[in-house]
């Protein structure tokens, strides 16, 4: 999968959740605490990369791209957690 | 003097405009009135909710420390009943008068009751506020059998609902296939076929007559015109919206099923603007007015509206929609018009894999994606840049469908 370099100074950098896609793993559970999207909420581009999602789950998105952030909930086919 | 706006309506249409209205004027007055008795939620996960698979707080978007955050005054439970548009007023229910430089009409709409019979019956439910979906969950976990009434996007939500609650039902539709202006027989099958994996029977050709109760005022059962008779101890009815605009009444606000407004989702009056479900607005793509209830068209008219309250001509709306459903292990989506147009081309590719695009004047207005959403993005893109593919409706459709496979002026894209 795609090595996402930061957009400011074209550094790897070790934060994952900054500098790598997403990761969306399927959930049964929501707890109370967590922020909820529906599919139609998000951006056209964050649409298709989940619509596109192989089966690593990993988002084919810049992370800057995308309002998804790590803890997330998203209702698409089934319920999906951003990791 | 600060600039003075009353928004009527804290749907995601009327709080995105307060949003963008705080962050273009900051030191303007801002009043939000809305009827209903809690601040925004969001509106299509509320059937997540009834399904019983999400708690109620993740539904909720903004707390009443959202406004005190960003200075906007937030009326809840107070109804708007009058406008006079010369004087820049407005009256409430309990008499209260609102003065306003500049207002906006994000009112929504009121599900249509069904006009038969005992429509009134105690377990009979519509869908549309979150109090409704508290009242639906809360009944449709203690039900035995269900009725649904309603062949489109809502009435799926119900039969949705029903079936992720365990309860068997009947879907009762007027034709042969559920959304029948938008699908064909072959893509509407995929859905019905769903519904039945669900315990939940599609029946054609029916509706509702009447309804039967108990001596206690409680629903039985439905009855269709053809005299069948289906027991139901829940029943849910989505047939479509009438929206609020009784309020216009007596003034000079041009509206027909909603609010005309132009491009700028300004009225015919000056000061008076109108965004969300509300309005029948000139679809600068489509070439004539439209309407769409689909919750990111309502956000953007709320923050054009906004924009252009402040600086009349400053942003268009120029929008394709789209609406998903989330119910099957399979996604669905349609956008744009797609119950619209002079002609369509469709395609199946497999049991559970189809689209159809809705084509005017030889150019994509909407189109319905079954099973793969991937081409949406291109769909999309040749909708919104008004593409002439005439001739080449058929490489539209073709599975792996590339904006490069177009030949002539289409294949600048």
């Amino acid at each position: 999968m795609c090595y996402h370099m930061s957009s400011k100074d074209e550094q790897p950098t070790s934060a994952p959740d900054v500098t790598t896609s997403p990761v969306v793993v399927p959930v049964t559970d929501v707890p109370a605490g967590v922020r909820v999207h529906h599919f139609d909420e998000l951006s056209e581009q964050t649409q298709h990369a989940l619509a596109t999602v192989s089966h690593s789950g990993r988002l084919d998105i810049d992370p800057t791209a995308t309002r998804l952030s790590r803890g997330d909930v998203v209702v698409f086919t089934e319920y999906f957690r951003v990791q | 003097m600060s600039q003075s706006y009353v928004i009527v309506g804290d749907g995601i249409a009327g709080a995105s405009a307060a949003e963008t209205l705080r962050e273009e004027e900051p030191d303007a007055d801002i009043t939000i009135i809305t009827d209903e008795g809690e601040p925004l939620y969001n509106r299509i996960l509320i059937k997540e909710f009834a399904k019983g698979k999400l708690p109620e707080a993740p539904i909720s978007i903004h707390d009443e420390s959202w406004y005190d955050d960003r200075d906007v005054d937030l009326v809840l439970n107070t109804l708007v009943t009058d406008i006079d548009p010369d004087a820049h007023t407005l009256t409430a229910h309990d008499g209260t008068e609102y003065e306003y430089d500049k207002l906006l009409l994000a009112i929504g709409g009121t599900p249509t009751q069904l006009p038969v019979e005992n429509s009134d019956a105690e377990g009979i439910h519509h869908f549309w506020t979150f109090q409704d979906a508290r009242d639906i969950k809360e009944h449709i976990e203690q039900a035995d059998n269900s009725v649904v009434i309603g062949a489109g996007l809502l009435g799926i939500d119900l039969a949705a609902i029903t079936a992720a609650q365990g309860v068997e039902g009947k879907y009762l539709m007027r034709g042969k296939a559920w959304w029948r202006y938008a699908l064909s027989q072959d893509g509407a099958e995929i859905i019905h076929n769903a519904l039945r994996e669900r315990n939940v029977e599609p029946v054609f050709d029916s509706g509702v007559d009447h309804f039967e109760m108990d001596d206690d005022g409680v629903v039985t059962a439905a009855i269709d015109p053809n005299g069948d008779r289906y027991p139901a101890d829940f029943v849910g009815i989505a047939i479509g919206l009438n929206f609020n605009t009784e309020i216009l009444g007596g003034t000079d606000i041009e509206y027909d099923t909603g609010i005309y407004v132009d491009e700028y989702m300004r009225t015919n009056h000056d000061d008076i603007f109108a965004a969300g479900d509300i309005t029948e607005f000139h679809d600068v793509i489509l070439g004539e007015r439209a309407q769409n209830g689909a919750w990111g068209s309502a956000k953007e008219q709320g923050t054009i509206a906004a924009k252009n309250m402040v600086d009349y001509g400053s942003a268009e709306f120029r929008w394709v929609s789209s609406y998903s459903i989330t119910h099957f292990d399979f996604p669905f989506l349609s956008f744009g018009h797609p119950t619209l147009g002079d002609e369509s081309v469709e395609a199946k590719y497999s049991d559970t894999e189809w689209r159809r695009l809705a084509i005017k004047d030889g150019k994509i207005v909407g189109g319905v994606l079954i099973g793969d959403l991937s081409p949406q993005t291109k769909y999309k893109k040749l909708m919104r840049e008004q593409v002439d593919v005439s001739g080449q409706l058929d490489t539209l459709v073709k599975q792996d469908f590339q904006l490069e496979d177009l030949e002539g002026a289409a294949a600048e894209q």
